[in-house]
């Protein structure tokens, strides 16, 4: 074998591998969610025969429907949406108010702030449960949409300031200097000026935020408990835990559970991915 | 101008500050107070004890036990989580065809919530009915099923497998926004010298990546650390407390023991744990900004 065919060949092996390695690895990421939205499409017993099938010989849509109709489903996709929305607003413009000074002012404690605002990102959520739990129980604030929407803003609060400092910084302080001369309010120059242009990374931080208040369980479940206000998560978590799973009817759940994710997914992959990174690519 | 600005400068943080001092700051010191006393459901009157809630939690044998399970938890989970976020980088790096694609699926399983994970996993490793335990024995990998989340000596193993499956496209993710700005001319020229690969990447790419794989080191440790999710979904903490780190054990003290007392001296020292692992961290961060002119 002359030595250019050998390279040839070489590199042959060595696509095939590359390609055998990126279906294995497709296999292994898409599997378990194809075996989810599957399993939900099956009828109960379908669902425990062996050999599984590994796609429903009755498709049947009876699973969503005892979702939707028969269980609190509705009511919890709706307190999410109300906590998620919620939270978005307050922890942004708190959030964007925060960074804007970060930016632009020079001022006494700033050093302290964000050492603060860091520290406060790697705090466990397990100190502030008890305290919050007593607190809330005493005030009468437990299944309160107001102190919910609240507390989640404080958590999502210290990574938007982090997230939007960041992208401010990115916009020239000359701007605001020409804006001044021309006789600009710094108000002006942040509703007018600065938040327009920051506009992609206000849209990565409020997905970065709604992302992580929809998969909030811990204090969902501890500070709800009533059908009325749970979010998605909590009601889906009390019946994945419980005894005698339904199988059928839980991934229906999930499968809905799942889908405005992968909406948010499909259409904002590249903010999805800035909010992500951007907090400490640059480290 | 420059008093009065700074004065406006405060004015712009108020709203923050109140809702984090109210809702972060107060906790804390609220949970410091509540680890100094006796605070269970049946003592009625709470009372403040001193330092007897750390006596008690670092002189159970239980809580060794959950430092270990915690160390296992976050150690072996940050080492694959590494390995496979950095190999699969540079492997879909070096792809010509297929790039996009594989960075579009390899992100799907961190945008699942933990709660979807948590169930589409249990189903699957259903010891009776789950697929995984059906393909094991269908390719003759197995003889029995293997109970993957009542067994204590597999239930923390099949955990960490789950966080990982969910978890490493994070690294994945921050490696390869990394490597699109690799030193590119020093690649070729080593390559014009006869470098191979192997060399290539020992002395030019991962000393490019150093600074992003400490720094994603430190905050997935931290977040692993104090994760809660997926191991309360689907094993609560047992079999008995196989897979109880430090948040599910300092949850259920609280909420299933009714000891507030001693679940808040616990998140003390879970506070103290994590405050450790990020010391270097932080002080990292504080030089970048002050590199990039924001202090």
């Amino acid at each position: 074998m002359n030595p250019k065919s050998k390279k040839k060949l070489k590199k042959g092996i060595g696509s095939a591998a590359s390609v055998l390695l990126m279906i294995l690895l497709t296999l292994i990421v898409l599997f378990p969610i194809y075996w989810l939205i599957v399993t939900s499409f099956k009828m109960e017993s379908e669902i425990y025969q062996i050999p599984p099938s590994l796609f429903p010989r009755n498709l049947t849509f009876d699973n969503y429907l005892h979702a939707l109709v028969e269980t609190k489903l509705p009511q919890y996709f709706l307190n999410s949406i109300i906590y998620t929305v919620g939270t978005l607003l307050v922890a942004l413009l708190c959030g964007a108010l925060a960074a804007y000074a970060m930016s632009r002012f020079r001022f006494k404690g700033k050093k302290t702030y964000l050492l603060v605002i860091l520290l406060s990102q790697l705090m466990p959520m397990t100190t502030l449960i008890v305290p919050l739990y007593v607190s809330f129980g005493k005030m009468n604030l437990l299944n309160n949409r107001v102190a919910m929407i609240i507390v989640y803003a404080a958590i999502q609060i210290p990574i938007a300031i982090w997230l939007l400092i960041g992208y401010f910084n990115g916009i020239p302080k000359e701007i605001d200097e020409a804006a001044i001369m021309d006789g600009c309010t710094r108000w002006q120059i942040l509703t007018k000026i600065v938040l327009p242009l920051a506009k992609p990374g206000l849209m990565a931080v409020g997905l970065s935020i709604a992302i992580s208040v929809w998969q909030e369980l811990m204090l969902a479940m501890t500070f709800t408990n009533q059908d009325e206000l749970r979010p998605l998560m909590a009601g889906v978590s009390a019946a994945i835990t419980k005894s005698g799973v339904q199988w059928g009817q839980i991934t229906a759940t999930g499968v809905l559970a799942l889908l405005p994710m992968l909406i948010v997914f499909i259409f904002c992959q590249k903010y999805l991915i800035q909010g992500l990174t951007g907090g400490a690519v640059k480290g | 101008m420059e008093k009065r600005s700074m004065k406006s400068a405060y004015a712009y943080l108020v709203p923050s500050t109140i809702i984090m001092g109210l809702m972060l700051g107060f906790p804390i010191v609220y949970n410091i107070i509540i680890s100094f006393t006796e605070w269970t459901l049946k003592s009625s009157e709470k009372h403040f004890n001193g330092i007897e809630n750390y006596i008690k939690i670092l002189t159970d044998e239980k809580f060794i036990k959950i430092l270990i399970i915690t160390v296992l938890w976050t150690g072996i989970n940050i080492l694959l989580q590494m390995v496979i976020g950095i190999g699969l980088a540079l492997f879909a790096d070096h792809l010509t065809k297929g790039k996009k694609f594989m960075r579009v699926i390899l992100l799907i399983p961190w945008i699942i919530p933990g709660t979807v994970t948590a169930l589409t996993w249990k189903w699957m490793l259903q010891a009776d009915v789950g697929i995984v335990n059906y393909l094991l024995m269908h390719f003759n990998l197995t003889g029995q099923n293997i109970l993957f989340l009542s067994d204590q000596n597999i239930a923390l193993m099949t955990l960490i497998l789950v966080h990982v499956w969910k978890a490493f496209p994070f690294w994945f993710l921050m490696i390869t926004a990394s490597l699109q700005n690799k030193p590119v001319d020093q690649i070729e020229a080593a390559v014009m010298d006869g470098a191979r690969y192997p060399h290539i990447l020992r002395y030019i790419i991962l000393p490019h990546l150093s600074p992003i794989i400490a720094s994603t080191g430190v905050l997935t440790t931290i977040w692993t650390l104090n994760y809660f999710d997926l191991i309360w979904l689907m094993t609560k903490g047992g079999p008995m407390d196989a897979t109880s780190t430090l948040p599910i054990y300092t949850y259920r003290l609280a909420f299933e023991f009714n000891d507030f007392g001693r679940s808040a001296a616990l998140a003390v020292v879970s506070l103290l744990v994590v405050s450790l692992v990020c010391i270097p961290y932080v002080r990292k961060m504080f030089q970048n900004m002050k590199e990039e002119g924001v202090l």
